[in-house]
């Protein structure tokens, strides 16, 4: 057995690596951001931002078209030469390594904020560490696998969502557009934030089993982080008001403090922390795939020692530094920049690069 | 690759030829008092070794049987060897056909041969002037009779369980799948034990990947004994480190042979009641026999209990442990004051009261079991009083406490598999542990560690999760549901079968009902 | 494989010095409950000096059951207060558990009193579904209840929240829900209301306490009109009960006899809003399907029905015009006509948005009720 066969993907292990990526690196933010600039109409930004990303998704999907047998990497070495190879591999490395470290950031963040006030987040960090490194040293087979079954256990989480619907207003969504499309279209370049993450495509199409699916796996994938945004930003706008919405850090999860059963008190406490199951989806597949990159570009022998010293930096950088909630507000900011240039414009100008060296190299030939 | 890893332990021996002193040389003389003298030497302080000298009427010549006391059945040496070698006419040699009425003769004209055969409870006939020798199949040793398995009781299924006899425990298998695609593949195992392993499969079924792997982990195998099925299982399985069990140990043949049918394969290991059975899934842990006998929804209900008592036996304390000392904001206020009027006397941490107690209930159950049934009962007394009452009067415990533990024993009973009961104990004091530590933040991560690990096991190479990780839907028939026995068309995806299919169109079909 | 091993076995090893080094370490936010005093209801109030006074009632878990610590403090802010109550308790103070948070008349009286409760916000661990209150009388007669002569309070005040408003006589505001009113521009908050009657020694239920758009206090509602409040703010569950006079009907000696109270079974409520002559108009229309549970004359349903619906809907139409004049005098829109408003004109309503209240006392509002008898009950 080969290397790719030995990790074969199955579609629905695909979609859900990529939505899990997607979903966790901003589900929480997503509904406050867009709210800032667009108010209730946000929730437009949102499909507007779907639509945008079908497109760099379909350009994905053709670059990939043109290597069944390797990931891009391979590709850009075999038609664009060794050095454009290398390059882009850097950036996508320092690109996935810091979706990975904002990812973990936030959870820290998050669990120092909601739950654990006193902890140190370098305690926690550890403890993340172990699923971590038992997922990600097996490579994708078990990313796979993974993303599959905590989407399966956790799927459930967005539909709690509903229960504070109850209480909301519709009437807080109309008028639409009612401060004109001005603010809902300036929102969208926060929203796509919200979707980056596709470009791990780029790695996992070699070892997809029905590669012709590739295409309709990426907008699937981004589908179902549509869906769960926008159900999610509905909810908020519903229950908060227009102006108590941006009076709240993370309305995500304080809609959630609003729930009560009868024989559990508050809900939030458990959600939180079962959050983590998901927010592990953006991490765990980044870490790897930044040791991967890594590892091509040393023409390694194995991911596995990149990974450890992976761990060991961002153990030992979080020891010294933690990022307050603004500096992680600041990186997140600009990572999205670095997000809609690596994800949304980088593969458009590969496929121009590619089709453009296709086609010179075919008036090249005689005949 | 594997074998180097599992030998580890063993590398101050080199091999069982440097551990055990070969003879001299190999054959035999065609003197049989030489003879005699060797097996004196070899045999040194063995007095269970019987020597029968008598005179050959036929060959009119000295002759020996020697066999192990206990091992051979007396009655066949006096009866079909001894009788007829001494009334017949017939001389004995290479050419003729041995008179005995025994069904089994080797002609053996090695030592170490014979070694093996006196062991394995033949009789060795030495007759002088030949250079060779006679065994005779009258292997008969101490057995017990088919009883009841005691580990794995079944309300509706069969009730014989494995023996200690190899044999027999394939012919008890043999007796549900009378197939001629029923391979058996056998190997000695253990420089002093030679013990004999055979796996049964079923040659069209079965992956053939798979039983490669096998074959190459039991061959690989150096070490003096395999005593017992688990000794075994622990030296072939994928992943020694885990916690969890990776193949399945059964002492139902009934069960062992549905796994034949499925396309797994089963490990006999001779002198041991139980057998092994691999690759293993996760699931497989969570199904019994009674299963298929009862209906199927009260079956599916049944399963549902098991996986909620999975979860329960490995989380509740662990819940318990985080509510009350990280989030009691989660309690209703009712609740609340109960538990806290509850825990006000007890002087130890959450954690401590936690772990205090189930450690207590694992003592009464390891003192419960290791002890006859009168005073194995006696134990349960004393623990139901002193850990019912007492303890709670005391002040000791609380009795919210005392409840949770009761619960989670249940719960950790009630998994049909005893493997996966005890690791599921294992894992509730780690996640006892997280919990005491980091309260929901601990458990969250305990359990997606738990998943991970689960996802990353493998069983003879084949993924421990499936059909949870990797999903196979058309699985899931036999797992968190039982379905009714005619949906399952196929064999499960997670055996790797060649042949998928295990049935038709098996009745309740619309026409039947028009009959 | 080997070498796998080797690193795993690395990492068990480097695991086990973990949790070792945590055990050491400790946890800093390990908090056991019986170490912990978890208050169940909270109090602020001012004193009768105007000084901020801060009250909580601590349930104590101890031999004697139901035994129930009970403090008020002088504070000037709520995280002070914190600090405070820790000196009076034998564990650490937690207010992860309110179960109802409890504000005094006196406090009432004064605006943006609601922005002294931002630390409650603010720190994640705090419950915002605390059941709000609000007292009619000092709150330190109430904490001074001693608790054997009474439910403890906690329990006390948010059962009787908590059942009154299903049946409409009051609303249940939690805190959130109060920082939700505060935020929205189109509505005032609204309290349950309560206070103690010595006599009978026992809190009473009043009905429902309006606030102005600062939380400074306006009005009270009794029960038929919280009814009335909760069927126009499409609260109202089916089963609440309304009763009505009719005219015309005589009354004997000391009894009137002229009530006729029905459940409501169902009810449809349709708030149309409109703009025009520089006012907002809004059309309120209300089908009801009543159960008569109650009518003290006597009257032949079942062939005059109609009128005995046109009497209710009249009956009805015009007490829902005296509480929307009530609302008007008072500058204040507590049923959210302003989210109307700000839903299907928004253009006239967004410069308007900071002082709704003035505007909506200027608004027109119609109604148009149809009351439909659908059940007279088991006898004639």
């Amino acid at each position: 057995m080969n290397q790719l066969e030995k990790h074969s993907l199955s579609f629905l292990q695909f979609v859900f690596i990529i939505a899990g990526i997607q979903i966790s690196i901003a589900v929480l933010s997503t509904p406050r951001e867009v709210s800032l600039i667009a108010g209730t109409d946000g929730w437009i930004t949102i499909i507007i931002g779907w639509l945008i990303t079908s497109i760099p998704s379909f350009v994905v999907f053709k670059i990939m078209q043109r290597s069944s047998e390797g990931t891009i990497l391979d590709l850009l070495r075999k038609k664009l030469g060794r050095w454009i190879a290398i390059l882009f591999t850097l950036i996508m490395a320092v690109y996935l390594g810091a979706m990975a470290y904002i990812g973990l950031l936030r959870t820290l963040l998050i669990i120092r904020v909601w739950l654990l006030q006193n902890t140190s987040p370098f305690v926690v960090l550890l403890l993340l560490f172990i699923p971590t490194y038992i997922v990600a040293r097996e490579g994708p087979k078990l990313l796979g696998r993974y993303a599959e079954v905590i989407f399966y256990f956790l799927f459930w989480l967005p539909l709690v969502y509903l229960l504070p619907m109850k209480q909301g207003r519709w009437l807080n969504l109309i008028p639409i557009a009612k401060e004109g499309w001005g603010p809902i279209l300036s929102a969208v370049p926060g929203v796509l934030f919200a979707y980056t993450g596709f470009s791990v495509a780029f790695f996992l199409y070699p070892h997809l089993t029905n590669k012709q699916y590739a295409g309709v796996g990426i907008l699937l994938a981004n589908t179902i982080t549509m869906a769960t945004n926008l159900l999610i930003a509905i909810v908020c706008f519903m229950y908060f008001s227009p102006n108590e919405m941006v009076e709240i850090n993370q309305p995500v999860i304080t809609v959630l403090k609003t729930i009560q059963f009868k024989f559990v008190e508050r809900i939030e406490v458990i959600f939180i922390s079962l959050y983590i199951g998901i927010y592990s989806l953006v991490w765990i597949p980044c870490l790897y795939y930044m040791a991967y990159c890594l590892n091509w570009v040393r023409n390694g022998s194995g991911e596995r020692k990149y990974l450890i010293g992976l761990l060991i930096l961002i153990g030992i950088g979080t020891y010294i530094f933690i990022p307050t909630f603004n500096q992680s507000d600041w990186l997140e900011h600009h990572l999205t920049n670095f997000g809609i240039v690596v994800e949304y414009i980088l593969p458009i100008a590969i496929w121009i690069c590619l089709v453009i060296n296709e086609r010179m190299r075919q008036e090249g030939q005689p005949g | 690759m594997y074998g180097k890893s599992l030998t580890r332990g063993f590398r101050k021996y080199r091999g069982p030829k440097a551990r055990i002193q070969p003879a001299d040389s190999d054959s035999l003389e065609a003197n049989l008092r030489l003879n005699q003298e060797r097996l004196k030497q070899i045999f040194s302080n063995t007095p269970d070794l019987i020597h029968r000298h008598f005179i050959l009427k036929a060959n009119q010549c000295q002759a020996l049987l020697v066999y192990l006391e206990g091992l051979s059945d007396k009655n066949a040496i006096n009866r079909d060897i001894l009788h007829p070698l001494k009334q017949s006419a017939a001389e004995i040699n290479e050419e003729n056909d041995f008179p005995a009425t025994i069904g089994e003769i080797h002609r053996v004209s090695g030592w170490q041969q014979i070694e093996r055969l006196l062991f394995a409870g033949y009789s060795i006939l030495f007759v002088d002037g030949q250079s060779l020798a006679y065994g005779c199949g009258t292997q008969g040793w101490p057995q017990r009779a088919i009883e009841d398995p005691q580990l794995e009781t079944s309300l509706k299924g069969a009730h014989q369980g494995f023996v200690e006899t190899g044999s027999a425990n394939i012919a008890l298998i043999r007796r549900y799948i009378q197939n001629r695609e029923l391979k058996i593949k056998e190997f000695t195992v253990g420089a002093r034990s030679q013990t004999r392993l055979s796996i049964l499969y079923l040659s069209d079924v079965a992956n053939a990947h798979t039983l490669g792997v096998l074959e190459d982990r039991i061959r690989k195998l150096d070490v003096d004994a395999v005593i017992n099925t688990g000794e075994l299982a622990e030296l072939i399985e994928d992943s020694p480190f885990s916690p969890f069990p990776q193949l399945i140990l059964t002492e139902r043949p009934d069960a062992a042979s549905s796994q034949i049918l499925q396309g797994k394969f089963v490990v006999v290991v001779d002198r041991s009641p139980s057998v092994l059975v691999g690759p293993a899934n996760f699931i497989s842990f969570f199904q019994s026999v009674d299963d298929y006998s009862t209906r199927w929804t009260i079956a599916t209900f049944i399963r549902f209990l098991r996986l909620l008592a999975f979860f329960a036996a490995i989380l509740l304390p662990a819940i318990y442990i985080a509510v009350v000392s990280f989030h009691f904001e989660v309690i209703p206020m009712k609740l609340l004051s109960t538990i806290g009027q509850s825990r006000a006397k007890v002087p130890f941490p959450p954690y401590m009261e936690a772990v205090f107690m189930e450690l207590t209930l694992e003592m009464l159950r390891e003192a419960g079991v290791r002890l006859p049934a009168p005073v194995g009962q006696t134990v349960g007394i004393v623990g139901g009083i002193v850990i019912g009452q007492a303890i709670v009067q005391a002040g000791l415990i609380s009795n919210i406490m005392v409840v949770v533990v009761a619960f989670t024993a249940i719960s950790s009973f009630i998994l049909p598999n005893y493997d996966m009961g005890a690791a599921v104990r294992l894992v509730r004091f780690a996640m006892m542990l997280f919990a005491s530590l980091f309260g929901f933040v601990g458990i969250v991560i305990g359990l997606l560690t738990l998943i991970a690990h689960l996802l990353s096991l493998q069983s003879l190479g084949v993924p421990y999760s499936t059909p949870f990780g990797p999903v196979r839907f058309s699985d899931w028939k036999d797992t968190m549901v039982r379905l009714p026995l005619w949906l399952m068309k196929n064999r499960p995806t997670s055996s790797n079968a060649q042949q998928d299919k295990r049935q038709g169109d098996t009745g309740h079909q619309e026409g039947d009902k028009s009959k | 494989m080997r070498k796998s091993m080797r690193i795993t076995m690395i990492l068990l090893m480097f695991l086990l010095f973990l949790l070792f080094l945590l055990f050491l370490s400790g946890c800093g936010d390990k908090i056991d409950l019986e170490e912990a005093a978890v208050p169940l209801a909270a109090g602020i109030d001012l004193d009768e000096n105007n000084k901020l006074r801060f009250y909580v009632s601590n349930p104590v878990f101890g031999d004697k059951s139901n035994d129930v610590q009970q403090y008020n403090i002088p504070v000037t802010s709520l995280r002070e207060s914190r600090s405070l109550q820790d000196a009076y308790t034998s564990g650490a103070l937690e207010g992860r558990n309110y179960q109802v948070y409890v504000v005094g008349r006196k406090l009432l009286q004064h605006e943006d009193w609601f922005k002294i409760l931002d630390v409650i916000f603010r720190d994640a661990r705090n419950t915002v579904l605390d059941r709000m209150v609000a007292f009619d009388g000092p709150v330190e007669e109430m904490f001074a209840v001693k608790p054997k002569e009474q439910p403890p309070l906690p329990a006390i005040l948010r059962g009787m929240v908590d059942s009154k408003s299903k049946r409409g006589t009051t609303v249940l505001t939690t805190l959130q829900d109060m920082h939700r009113q505060i935020y929205e521009e189109g509505l005032t908050p609204v309290l349950s209301e309560v206070d103690y009657d010595s006599k009978q020694k026992s809190f009473r239920l009043l009905g429902t306490a309006l606030l102005t758009h600062k939380g400074k206090y306006a009005a009270s509602l009794g029960y038929q009109e919280s009814v009335l409040l909760n069927l126009l703010k499409k609260k109202a569950t089916k089963g609440v009960n309304l009763s009505f006079a009719i005219p015309g009907e005589p009354n004997a000696d000391v009894f009137e006899l002229d009530r006729a109270s029905f459940g409501i079974r169902k009810i449809k409520t349709k708030i149309v809003s409109s703009y025009s002559d520089n006012r907002f108009r809004f059309r309120v229309q209300m089908k009801v399907s009543a159960a008569l549970t109650e009518q003290l004359f006597k009257y032949d349903i079942q062939k005059h029905a109609d009128i005995l619906e046109a009497q209710l809907t009249q009956q009805m139409q015009d007490q829902l015009e005296k509480l929307i004049r009530k609302f008007q005098r008072n500058r204040i829109d507590p049923v959210g006509f302003g989210i109307y408003a700000r839903a299907y004109q928004y253009q006239h309503f967004k410069p308007l948005e900071e002082e709704w209240g003035e505007v909506f006392s200027h608004a027109e509002v119609d109604f148009d009720v149809h009351v439909k008898i659908i059940s007279m009950g088991t006898i004639r």
